[in-house]
């Protein structure tokens, strides 16, 4: 689909691009260096989140500019930027696991935090220490949970409860129809409250 | 409490739950952005950094200055003996080869030697037999054997 909608234009700022007749947008270096400061913490929350591992997270999030950056002049502005980011987020994320699992043999230096630790950064709200202590359980429950979703379940579910997107916004970014997205988003769920004790 | 109460309840514990998940993340992810890292290094670039790092020891490096020391005696030490084990052998070598010459000449001698013998018996024998006369000319050559002098007579 054709279109002349351009980055900051996406990102509700006046367009410094140049429209070109074919639907290709021309798009200069500026604007990538504004998009990436934008959505840089964003990209990082998500692969942190995904990965456990903060030093993977920002190798990873550095590799997601550094390819954005490649293919910026062919992104053609048909979803959001930051929509675009993640997607290349998932697939080197993915690279990842797999280039893991195919290193299975070598002795690597994984950073990767376990769930107990993952747990601990709780907001410091106004809560009693009871009220801390049974959100910090919850809160591990939830990563002990992510962590045994499969790859795809995990991804959508983390789209949704964590980076708080839209259900056709994560179909976008994972390449899925909406209603694989609500099924995975529903299994992911059932799972979780399970093991907070609810539902089954 | 009914079914409908407890349903809520329960919604509202995960509700809650999935909120404090959302705000850790937030959080540990606010912290590690900012947590200064350093710049992911190279294979080679951290080899050539720890190399120069275990040089600088100076407990290793009196081991390293020793091995070195005994490596620049020892090693051409080593290649003396080395090339004069190489020249003993090869002289063996010669030697051995020179002597094998030399019977090789000796046995071509003896066998040019039995062969001269062997024609000399061969031309005595052409000989005898052509000196031999057929039955026919028996008579004659018994008047030659009888000499001149009985043939005049």
């Amino acid at each position: 689909m054709a279109t002349t909608t351009t980055v900051l234009e996406s990102m509700g700022k006046p367009s410094a691009a140049i429209a070109v007749p074919a639907g290709r947008v021309v798009r200069d270096a500026a604007e990538f260096a504004e998009a990436a400061a934008r959505y840089r913490p964003q990209i990082f929350r998500f692969l942190l989140a995904s990965l456990r591992d903060p030093d993977a997270a920002e190798t990873l999030t550095q590799d997601c500019l550094l390819k954005a950056h490649r293919n910026w002049a062919s992104f053609r502005g048909d979803s959001s930027v930051m929509t675009w980011l993640l997607r290349i987020a998932i697939n080197l994320q993915k690279d990842h696991w797999r280039s893991r699992r195919m290193q299975f043999w070598k002795q690597t230096n994984s950073n990767a935090v376990d769930a107990d630790d993952a747990s601990q950064w709780l907001p410091s709200g106004e809560s009693s220490p009871e009220q801390q202590v049974v959100a910090k359980d919850q809160v591990r429950q939830v990563w002990l949970t992510v962590k045994n979703l499969s790859e795809r379940q995990r991804t959508v579910f983390m789209l949704r409860h964590v980076e708080e997107m839209e259900i056709h916004e994560i179909a976008q970014t994972v390449g899925l129809s909406e209603g694989t997205v609500k099924a995975h988003l529903s299994r992911a769920m059932v799972r979780v409250r399970a093991e907070l004790g609810g539902k089954r | 409490m009914n079914y409908e109460e407890r349903q809520n309840q329960e919604d509202a514990q995960v509700e809650a739950a999935l909120n404090n998940f959302r705000l850790s993340i937030h959080r540990w992810s606010e912290q590690e952005y900012v947590r200064p890292r350093a710049i992911e290094r190279t294979r080679w670039s951290r080899f050539g950094n720890s190399f120069w790092r275990t040089i600088a020891n100076p407990a290793l490096g009196g081991t390293l200055a020793a091995a070195l020391a005994i490596a620049s005696v020892g090693v051409p030490a080593g290649l003396y003996h080395e090339r004069a084990v190489a020249a003993q052998r090869q002289a063996a070598l010669d030697l051995q080869r020179k002597q094998a010459a030399e019977l090789a000449l000796k046995a071509q001698a003896a066998a040019a030697a039995d062969s001269v013998d062997d024609a000399a018996f061969l031309d005595d024998i052409d000989r005898d037999i052509a000196q031999a006369t057929p039955d026919a000319m028996q008579p004659l050559a018994s008047l030659m054997n009888e000499g001149p002098g009985k043939s005049s007579q």
